[in-house]
């Protein structure tokens, strides 16, 4: 059986200003395609669907849309809310919708039963949304010490009722890394301001693939079947290297071969660095970040987006920034004396220093007023 | 200072007490605060504000007045105290300050209220504890290293204010730059600078004053060179050429001066002579004119002298007359003594007469008393015989009224139980009519089964018949032939209902067993109940029906009420009487005691009367005495005599002395004349004649010559001492004068140059110079935070303002490198004004705590403001506040925005409710 898997959609983000609903309807159409081509049962998103809790109108309307189509053409979805998503509000009429084969996962509530695949060979999905150790301690208090999201992800393991006979796959959304050793991060993830909130890859060892939302990078953790689908679309420059594509699962008798198609967006994330005439000519519609190497130039931006539309950001590199750049030294004006301070000012001023007869009154005043500063 | 927990009592909106744990949040990191509109966040703040310093972040919650009556809640108890307690964590060691709101209670006496004023207590780390209002100040801000301004730009920025960051005014910079920089020290500087120079240059003015003062007292001629060089405007700048000139005329005036002196002596000497001999003539002229004057004099004054003898020897007659009178005087002195003692006796005997009488008097008085009481007695002993039976009739009237209280209480139980039969008698009719009832049901049952019953068995038998075949046995009786079988009824009669029937009928039956046993339980009660009233009845009434015994009860009862009311009466009328038998008995008794005391009082009272008559007889006697020893009727007239007398004596005596003065002194007259004469004439004997006139006209002359010369001379004489003096003046003060002169031009220069005064180069002020350093720092650390923030599209500059003044030098700029100018920090949004005011503060801090060192700002606030960040600033601007924390800050954010909600974790969430605002802290 084939399963696709994908996550991050981020439906509705707007990067550097850039909304990037068209990119992602374009790319959503494209996973469509796949998913026709490739003959498969169903599609599995792994979480952070929206960019916000609340989400535009407009970004619905996209989701909404790819998920009837997956109805349409008999694709089963199996999707998980992320860290960005409001858990409540993805899952409304989750059991209405489940009726037609659209699964999402409901907040957790102390158990988890799995839904059933069954076509050649019964396969378990377990839909696990994204959890707070806050969100795990009504139900398993006692399992819970610290408050760290490791032990509250164990807990809701250890509560679910895993047959190992058959194929498990788990859906969950949560910063796994490996023995202490995190994933390759990107710019555009937000983890939680101020908590540990990793989980070790350990924790999902009875089940047979992990499919994992979080992280934007294609990655594995541990083992090859405990896998980051990564973001379907670059969402900062610091991606601009990564290969996006879509994870296929093909599961026969509970093993599980793993193949990546890539993606292809409309506009590509590009760096341009160089002097403004040399840059001037590589103009295209890209996302460009451009560093130029020139001194000041006066409008510089307009200029540039008559070649390049789509300018995200833009800054300089030349020798002004970078003295800038390096360590600024606070000086503490404290450890020269007035009667310095004053000289250099005075010097600055009168273009001479200060001679004997002028030093002299100068320090008296300064003794006057009780010292040397 | 790090705040490690607080406890806010009736503060803002918190009607009761709150306590936040900060512990919970660990060392560094970002926290939220959240909650509705208006439940309370930016309070916490607030508490914090006024518990280290004493009043609320930002002005506009911040009344001008003192009074922090206003952060008091107005859901708090009068009786309760709105306090802050803030434990606190500084430079590792904690501290705890409480402080109390004002509040107002109602005066204990008056009307109106009176206001409490705030409380403040600072637990230091020693366990020693501050509680006056300026100490403890004083330590905050040593402990801080701030004071309250300094602390809402820096630490906290609250609602509303960040813009007071970015857009302040060069002055309004200066103001605060100041304050957190102490740069005090470089604008004394500047102020001793100038008021140094100020000093040096009024010194000049005066000397150069002085100077021309000097030389416009040269006194010269007008025609003169010297004359014109003093008189110009500048004069004090060609002062050499001025005492040149000065000197020479100096000398000339001396050699005239010499000169002139001489010539004067010489006239001198001749005029002094001429004076002598002027002098002598004068005298003897006098002297002769006055001899002839006295030659007139002497007759006339010895006629007087003759005159004034004869009327001393006529007043002189006179003396043996006033030698009588003396002696008669003497006589009537003697005599006065004995007026007043005749006087003082008739005083006495008046008061004697008076003591009599009034004795006389209060013996009457007592002897009637006494009478009096006598009879009284004597009718009290008679009374007494009249009361000697109360006694007994007391008891009498006592007994008899117990006989009829007990009739009465029988009489009343009667009439309980009677009411009791009634009562019993109708529950008693209830039960019976229940009875009926459960008869009439019982039966309509039973009717009901015994038909349902036949009507069963026919169908059972019909049912049996209609399985009949002739010629088969029937069931019931064995017969083959049915003639006649049973038909079924239409009606459908199952055994269930039968049965259900006779159950009903069973059940009814016992009912109504169960009810007639009740029934007649309580008749039997009833008559029990009637058996007893009669017992009782008889034995009052005797023999007597149940009909008429309420009435008669009735009638009985009223009887003994109207006998007791009478029997009361009576006792009350007997209790007075023994009263008044007491009363009585009691009066004799006391006339008995004191008849001996009545008897002794007359007595004595009698005996002074008759000494007292005694008295005033001797006194009489006496008198008559001493009125035959007098001669004159009173004393009065005695002394009338004696000053007439006295009065003749004295004026002989005046007569004779004045005759007496009068001869004297024309005698002395006339010896003072002789004398003179006999001078005179020998003075004037052999002088000689001499031309007095044509002398004087030669020394008037002389001395008209001498005065012209001295004249010249002194006017010489003035000029030349007074520009002597002033040539010393002048040259000294001009010396000064020109040493002044160097010193201020240095020292303008060097104030100039202090307070930003120089013409040709900027015109900033020593301070400012220090003050751009600063701020120059603040700018570039702002900065590297600002370039992240806006993707590196801006920076904050200085103004380096075009004119050169002095007065922008500390405004700001903002760089954009998209357009590539520089533009006013005003141009730019209210998102990205937050981001810059983020920065700046940012940056600003963290120059403060450089420059310190003792400041230690580890602890931040920021108050809403991420409202007006859209979703990439928002993350941006967390990421930057991130970094921020993990350096070993903990920074708290206010904001309702829900995005933060779900990124930060830590929360302390405000939530209203009706009575108050509520906190509950969440990790």
């Amino acid at each position: 059986m084939k399963f696709l898997h994908i996550s991050d959609l981020h439906i509705g983000k707007i990067v550097n200003g850039f909304p990037m609903l068209e990119e992602q309807k374009y790319v959503l159409g494209n996973i469509l395609e796949v998913a026709e081509t490739e003959n498969v049962k169903g599609i599995i998103i792994a979480g952070d669907i929206y960019n916000k809790s609340i989400p535009s109108v407009d970004a619905i309307d996209v989701f909404d849309d790819f998920v009837t189509k997956l109805s349409e053409k008999n694709i089963s979805s199996y999707i998980v809310s992320g860290n960005h998503d409001s858990v409540q509000r993805v899952s409304f009429g989750a059991s209405i919708m489940a009726k037609n084969n659209i699964h999402f996962a409901k907040s957790y509530n102390g158990k988890i039963e799995p839904i059933m695949a069954n076509d050649e060979e019964k396969i378990a999905i377990w839909l696990l949304p994204f959890v707070r150790p806050t969100d795990v301690r009504p139900y398993h208090s006692e399992e819970i010490s610290c408050g760290r999201y490791q032990d509250a992800v164990a807990a809701v393991v250890k509560n679910m009722d895993i047959d190992k006979s058959i194929t498990n796959i788990l859906v969950a959304h949560q910063f796994v890394t490996n023995n202490g050793v995190p994933p390759s991060r990107s710019e555009s993830e937000n983890s939680s301001l101020g908590t540990l909130d990793n989980v070790d890859y350990s924790v999902f060892d009875d089940f047979d693939y992990v499919a994992l939302g979080h992280i934007h990078n294609p990655q594995s953790m541990g083992r090859k079947t405990v896998r980051y689908a990564g973001s379907p679309l670059k969402y900062s420059f610091s991606e601009i290297n990564q290969k996006k594509a879509i994870t296929v699962l093909d599961i026969h008798d509970k093993k599980i071969e793993i193949t990546q198609i890539p993606i292809k967006p409309i506009h590509d994330f590009k760096e341009l660095k160089g002097s403004f005439k040399d840059i001037m000519m590589q103009g295209c519609n890209d996302y460009v970040h451009i560093t130029l190497t020139d001194d000041l130039i006066m409008d510089v931006k307009n200029r540039l987006e008559t070649v390049f539309p789509n300018i995200m950001l833009l800054d300089y590199d030349n020798a002004s920034t970078r003295e800038k750049n390096s360590m600024v030294e606070i000086t503490n004006l404290k450890q020269k004396n007035i009667f310095e301070h004053f000289a250099d000012f005075y010097y600055l001023q009168n273009n001479k220093e200060l001679n004997e007869t002028e030093t002299e009154i100068v320090n008296s005043v300064i003794e006057e007023l009780g010292g040397a500063q | 200072m790090k705040p490690v927990n607080l406890v806010i009592n009736a503060f803002g909106p918190y009607a009761n007490k709150v306590e936040i744990d900060f512990e919970q949040f660990g060392a560094n990191g970002l926290y939220l605060i959240t909650g509705e509109t208006g439940a309370g966040k930016t309070s916490i703040f607030d508490a914090i504000t006024f518990a280290l310093f004493g009043s609320a972040s930002g002005q506009k919650r911040a009344e001008a007045s003192k009074s922090s009556l206003h952060l008091r809640s107005d859901y708090a108890k009068e009786q309760d105290d709105s306090f802050v307690e803030l434990t606190f964590i500084c430079r590792g060691e904690t501290y705890k300050i409480f402080r109390t709101t004002t509040k107002e209670v109602a005066k204990t006496r008056g009307e109106g209220m009176k206001t409490v004023s705030e409380k403040v207590e600072l637990t230091l780390p020693t366990g020693k504890i501050i509680s006056s209002e300026e100490d403890a100040e004083q330590e905050i801000q040593k402990l801080l290293g701030i004071d309250k301004n300094q602390f809402s730009q820096i630490v906290m920025l609250a609602q509303g204010e960040f813009l007071k960051i970015l857009s302040p005014k060069t002055k309004d910079r200066e103001e605060i730059f100041r304050k957190i920089f102490e740069t005090d020290n470089y604008k004394n500087f500047q102020i001793a600078m100038q008021d140094r120079a100020r000093a040096l240059g009024n010194k000049y003015d005066d000397k150069k004053k002085s100077l021309n003062q000097y030389i416009n007292q040269i006194v010269c001629d007008e025609t003169s060179e010297l004359f014109e060089k003093k008189s110009g405007e500048n004069a004090v700048f060609s002062s050499e050429n001025i005492l040149n000139l000065l000197k020479e005329q100096n000398d000339i005036d001396k050699n005239e001066l010499d000169k002139i002196a001489k010539e004067n002596n010489a006239l001198q000497e001749i005029l002094n002579d001429k004076n002598v001999k002027f002098g002598e003539a004068t005298e003897i002229e006098k002297d002769r004119k006055l001899l002839k004057e006295i030659n007139l004099k002497i007759p006339a004054a010895e006629e007087e002298a003759k005159k004034k003898a004869e009327i001393v020897a006529l007043a002189e007659k006179d003396k043996p007359e006033a030698e009588k009178l003396i002696a008669k005087i003497n006589e009537i002195e003697k005599e006065l003594a004995k007026y007043d003692e005749y006087l003082a006796k008739e005083k006495t005997l008046k008061t004697i007469e008076k003591n009599l009488k009034s004795a006389a008097e209060s013996l009457e008085q007592e002897k009637a008393d006494f009478a009096k009481k006598e009879k009284e007695y004597k009718e009290n002993k008679a009374k007494l015989k009249n009361y000697d039976s109360v006694e007994t009739d007391i008891v009498k009237i006592g007994n008899e009224i117990e006989k009829n209280a007990e009739n009465i209480k029988k009489l009343n139980e009667l009439n309980i139980l009677l009411a009791e039969l009634k009562k019993i008698q109708k529950k008693l009719d209830e039960a019976q009519e229940k009875q009926l009832k459960l008869q009439k049901i019982y039966t309509e049952k039973s009717d009901t089964y015994n038909n349902r019953y036949v009507t069963y068995l026919n169908e059972q038998a019909g049912i049996i018949a209609e399985n009949l075949k002739e010629g088969e046995k029937c069931p019931v009786c064995g017969s083959t032939s049915h003639p006649c079988p049973a038909k079924k009824t239409v009606e459908n009669i199952s055994k269930e209902l039968v049965d259900a029937s006779l159950e009903e009928m069973n059940t009814s039956k016992s009912n109504l067993e169960k009810q007639s046993t009740a029934t007649t339980q309580i008749k039997t009660q009833k008559e029990e109940k009637e058996e007893n009233l009669l017992k009782s009845a008889k034995k009052i009434f005797g023999t007597v029906t149940q009909d008429t015994l309420p009435d008669k009860i009735q009638e009985e009862l009223t009887k003994a009420q109207n006998n007791e009311q009478d029997l009361c009466k009576k006792q009350k009328d007997l209790e007075i009487k023994k009263s008044e038998k007491e009363t009585v008995a009691k009066a004799i008794k006391t006339f008995e005691d004191k008849q001996d005391e009545c008897k002794n009082q007359i007595t004595t009272l009698q005996d002074n009367k008759n000494k007292l008559e005694n008295d005033k007889t001797a006194q009489e006697t006496s008198l008559a005495e001493i009125k035959k020893q007098l001669s004159y009727s009173d004393k009065t007239s005695a002394e009338t005599e004696k000053a007439k007398y006295q009065k003749q004596h004295e004026e002989i005596v005046k007569r004779i002395a004045k005759a007496n003065k009068e001869k004297e002194i024309a005698d002395n007259n006339l010896a003072t004349l002789n004398g003179h004469l006999l001078v005179l004439q020998e003075k004037t004997k052999d002088k000689k004649e001499v031309d007095i006139e044509k002398l004087q006209s030669e020394i008037n002359d002389l001395q008209d010559k001498t005065k012209n010369l001295s004249e010249n001379h002194n006017k010489i004489n003035q000029r030349y001492f007074s520009n002597n003096k002033l040539f010393t003046n002048i040259q000294k003060t001009f010396t000064e004068f020109t040493k002044l002169q160097e010193e201020n031009t240095i020292l303008e220069q060097l104030s100039d140059t202090a307070n930003g005064k120089l013409n040709s180069k900027r015109k900033i002020t020593f301070e400012q110079y220090i003050q751009i350093h600063y701020f120059d720092m603040i700018i570039e650390a702002a900065n590297q935070r600002f370039r992240r923030i806006s993707n590196n599209r801006y920076e904050l500059r200085r103004k380096e303002d075009m004119n050169k003044s002095g007065q922008k030098s500390l405004d700001l700029n903002v760089m954009d490198y998209y357009t590539g100018q520089e533009r006013s920090v005003d141009t730019l949004s209210g998102g990205e004004s937050f981001k810059a005011a983020l920065s700046l503060s940012l940056g600003l801090s963290d120059i403060v705590q450089n420059q310190s060192g003792g400041i230690q700002l580890d602890t931040m606030f920021i108050d809403e403001g991420f409202g007006s960040l859209d979703d990439e600033s928002l993350a941006q601007a967390l990421t930057v506040l991130s970094d921020l924390s993990n350096e070993n800050r903990l920074i708290g954010i206010i904001s309702h925005i829900t995005e933060l909600k779900n990124r930060i974790d830590r929360k302390i969430i405000v939530f209203k409710t009706k009575q108050g605002s509520l906190v509950s802290v969440e990790v």
